[in-house]
């Protein structure tokens, strides 16, 4: 993968700056496990935007991989009592088959029809788990798990498994800026732009969409499984379309054509809901007025707001 | 098994079917005319209920189902002209979110208002009891209910096909921008239809306020049938609404008595099924959002 210098300083910054927040968190009045929260948020956004911004293609339905490779985390635990270095990689390869095999059902349907296909499917996945209750628990959810350590690393302590969560993130930031800058990526932003065009090139413009669906999908899947194992417990939430809409909201927030967009769109909205549930057990009135001002206002995203013009 | 049984399922399925077919009507215009995936569709039908349940606790039920649909759609009026109506012609992302951040607002708005547990609600006396249909006893308000959709649906039917002002929503649903440049008002046409598809959304929570209850997350339950309704039967057509809607009650309502256990997924399997056999949907038109 190629990076240039910039890309490699901005990630660098990035990780630096992730690395030295459990410092900060603690004094100004939060805890690590919302910097934890921002992270695996922003693993999930991230991934997530190569999909919207990068290809442009709405799903709102991210959230059943999310909450797929989240069960199976708990699941391979609880129920095979299977170690932390196989359970991670199989609940990621149980997101990514999912997605491959929902992605060829729909990924010829365009637009607003796409959108209610990914919403109805990622449904599905939430009644599953919502009503298996010998399987997943049910509405309760599934509990019976703690992490324990992997590979000699003790995750047990909050910190511990902050710069756990922190090795994927960095990961996550470089796999996807070097997927965008492949010529891979530059495939899936020709087809943002112009589809027609990118198949009379002889682009196979399905199958790019595919791979867009699936490997956003796998990085939903990677930030379920973490999330699971941060909370140690999986509910069936983690399916609900609303969580779907979470990532799409960070994406758009932050900024979704722009590389740390949906990255600082996450950490906004966990910093922001984290923040306002304070104050109030009605922070949903708040939080849902403030997405409502930004579709409105700054249909950029922050990061758009302030570099008009530049691609990212 | 009995035949009663499966009767009085039946009923409630084509029940149920009738309730997810006024939902799926408000959205499918709705979605057909201006293309907005409506997520507020479900508060707005919460709202239904609500509004409901003040106004009966005065003026008593009937007043209710007279005045809270109307005000439901003068509620959705006023967000589209407000809100909604500003990202018309964006890329449908932004009014898919928009909605779902009013949908999140108003969800909190409805548990400040009128408290978190959900409310008890029965039907008015005069219809809360049941009648000998010889093979079994069946709620009359339910049999009330099932008239009054059917009648509101034939006559949702005349105004579409036999009215100029219908006949100008369905050419809108075909293609706004043409019926625009015919010199068609199209702001006051779109909130004209947000308005019919609110309404449509608070008379859906209206009628079943007596049958489930009324909770704040109520709207949560229906909307998403609701999309498949529109899916199965092809987005943008009123038969297919009409078809969809009764199919999916009568599956979930049998699934229930029978197969409780995958009542809920059974939408989602008869919905990809569909789509594997009928891509458009089962009435869906060519060229309709593809």
């Amino acid at each position: 993968m190629m990076y240039p210098k910039k890309d490699l300083l901005w990630i660098g910054a990035v990780a630096v700056l992730f690395a030295a927040l459990p410092l900060l968190l603690p004094r100004i009045g939060s805890s690590i496990p919302v910097g934890t929260e921002i992270m695996i948020w922003g693993i999930f956004a991230t991934g997530y935007n190569i999909l919207l911004g990068g290809t442009g293609i709405l799903s709102f339905g991210h959230a059943a991989f999310f909450g797929l490779s989240g069960y199976a985390t708990g699941l391979l635990l609880v129920k095979a009592g299977m170690p932390l270095p196989a359970v991670i990689p199989l609940a990621v390869a149980a997101s990514l088959v999912a997605a491959f095999l929902i992605g060829a059902l729909i990924i010829r349907k365009r637009g607003i029809y796409f959108a209610m296909l990914t919403i109805a499917f990622g449904q599905m996945f939430y009644f599953i788990a919502s009503q298996w209750n010998s399987l997943t628990g049910g509405l309760d959810g599934l509990t019976g798990f703690k992490r324990t350590d992997i590979l000699g690393l003790d995750l047990r302590p909050e910190d511990h498994f902050y710069y756990f969560v922190l090795g994927f993130f960095v990961l996550t930031l470089l796999l996807v800026r070097g997927l965008m800058n492949s010529s891979v990526g530059k495939t899936l932003v020709a087809i943002r732009e112009n589809i027609d065009r990118s198949e009379f090139l002889g682009i196979d413009v399905k199958k790019y969409q595919h791979f867009a669906f699936v490997v956003s999908g796998t990085f939903a899947g990677l930030a379920g499984s973490l999330y699971v194992l941060l909370l140690n417990f999986a509910f069936p939430e983690l399916f609900y379309w609303k969580t779907s809409g979470d990532a799409v909201l960070m994406s758009v927030i932050g900024g979704m054509h722009a590389f740390f967009g949906p990255l600082l769109g996450a950490g906004v909205f966990v910093f922001l809901r984290d923040m306002i549930s304070t104050l109030t057990p009605h922070w949903a009135l708040p939080l849902g007025a403030i997405f409502v001002t930004f579709v409105l206002f700054f249909q950029k995203g922050i990061l758009g707001f302030f570099e008009r013009g530049k691609n990212g | 098994m009995e035949t009663s049984l499966l009767i009085s399922q039946l009923f409630n399925g084509l029940n149920l079917g009738l309730l997810y077919v006024l939902m799926a009507m408000g959205l499918t215009i709705i979605m057909g005319t201006m293309g907005v995936v409506n997520f507020s569709h479900g508060i707005l039908f919460t709202f239904g209920a609500y509004i409901t349940y003040s106004i009966a606790a005065k003026l008593g039920y009937w007043a209710a189902l007279l005045i809270a649909p109307v005000l439901v759609g003068v509620i959705g009026m006023v967000l589209e002209r407000g809100l909604v109506q500003r990202v018309y012609g964006k890329d449908p992302l932004y009014s898919l979110l928009l909605t779902f951040g009013l949908a999140m607002s108003l969800e909190e708005l409805v548990r400040i208002g009128w408290g978190t547990t959900g409310l008890p609600f029965s039907p008015p006396d005069s219809l809360n009891t049941f009648v000998d249909l010889k093979i079994m006893f069946y709620p009359l308000y339910r049999l009330v209910v099932f008239g009054f959709i059917l009648l509101l649906i034939l006559a949702l039917w005349f105004f579409l096909e036999r009215t100029t002002m219908g006949k100008i929503v369905r050419a809108g649903i075909q293609d706004s921008l043409m019926v625009g440049i015919l010199g068609v008002n199209t702001k006051a046409l779109f909130t004209l239809v947000f308005g019919l598809g609110a309404f449509l959304a608070g008379l859906a929570g209206v009628l079943s306020a007596p049958i489930t209850g009324i909770m704040p997350t109520m709207g949560d339950n229906v909307i998403m049938p609701s999309f498949i309704v529109i899916i199965l039967g092809g987005v943008g057509s009123f038969y297919g609404s009409v078809v969809g809607g009764l199919l999916l009650g009568i599956i979930v309502a049998m699934c229930n008595q029978f197969v409780p256990a995958v009542a809920e997924l059974s939408m989602y399997l008869v919905m990809a099924l569909v789509l594997l056999f009928r891509p458009r949907g089962l009435f869906g038109e060519e060229g309709l959002f593809e």
